[in-house]
């Protein structure tokens, strides 16, 4: 028996797995960087900067086009955090994200800071990191 | 009059003291929940209120937690921090705003760690309601830029076939 929290649930995965595919198969078959009626990132509109997210769906159309080189340079953030997180929570298996050390999250907020500000430098290693 | 804390971060109350006894009778309450008592503004689990000690023993064995949607205790772990929906919220929708969401999200884990859960719960909202914020200004600008393209696209189909 399937009780109405339950239901609700299972409904809400139903509908995250079901929009990630479309998203995914839109990614697929048009290029962000060729159509406009993508999102747009509104610190990006706003200040002409890139904010740690940028390339992100950029990045996605390319890893689903299987080349990773570029979806790495578009965005190499989630390259980065996806495995070390990953690892950490199998390792530490947190009960919750509640039970998180304070200084993992505060660490986590350092990384996404510190990428943003490096990706806008205009000298030349940084650059790489600017999609 | 005393005041509770429920699970959902409510406060509940105030009511007397029967009110109260009522309520832990039928699990609603129980020994780890916080109370305020009469003439306190501090938030102390209900098992330092001697006055409804007697009660609170065999209703803390009889009834292992609170049923779900009950006013009660709630366990530190599960006062939700928001993190990755600020995560999300500062990548996709707005930076600074989620900015805001990610540092209310470390207090959560901060004030748990310090023991002060009245305050975890007053980050948890908040990171709660910054995440709200941030995805419904990425959500506005973004109708709008699309209602701008839409008039844009309608106005290059008009000239194209000179309408």
């Amino acid at each position: 028996m399937i009780s109405g929290f339950q239901g609700r649930r299972i409904l809400w995965w139903v509908a995250v797995i079901v929009a990630a595919a479309a998203g995914s198969v839109m990614l697929y078959f048009f290029a962000p960087a060729e159509y406009p009626f993508y999102p747009k990132c509104l610190f990006h509109l706003a200040t002409g900067l890139s904010c740690p997210g940028c390339g992100s769906l950029r990045a996605a159309h390319s890893l689903l086009h299987g080349d990773f080189a570029a979806a790495f340079r578009f965005n190499p953030l989630p390259f980065v955090l996806f495995p070390i997180t990953g690892l950490a929570w199998i390792i530490y298996r947190p009960a919750s994200l509640t039970s998180i050390p304070p200084k993992w999250v505060w660490a986590l907020l350092g990384v996404i800071i510190g990428f943003g500000v490096l990706r806008n430098l205009p000298v030349a290693p940084f650059t790489y990191l600017n999609p | 009059m005393y005041k509770i804390l429920g699970t959902d971060q409510k406060e509940y109350g105030p009511v007397s003291a029967d009110q109260l006894r009522q309520w832990i009778r039928e699990g609603r309450a129980n020994s780890q929940t916080l109370v305020q008592g009469p003439n306190s503004t501090e938030w102390k689990p209900l098992n330092s209120f001697p006055e409804v000690g007697d009660l609170l023993a065999p209703v803390a064995s009889s009834v292992p937690g609170p049923a779900p949607g009950y006013v009660g205790s709630q366990p530190a772990a599960d006062i939700p921090n928001y993190l990755w929906q600020s995560i999300v919220a500062t990548v996709c929708c707005c930076l600074p705003l989620g900015i805001a969401a990610i540092v209310y999200a470390g207090q959560v884990n901060t004030k748990l760690a310090l023991g002060d859960i009245p305050g975890a719960m007053r980050a948890s909202r908040n990171a709660r309601m910054w995440c709200w914020i941030a995805f419904g200004i990425g959500i506005l600008v973004n109708s709008l830029y699309a209602l701008y393209f839409l008039g844009r696209f309608a106005q290059g189909f008009s000239d194209a076939f000179q309408l």
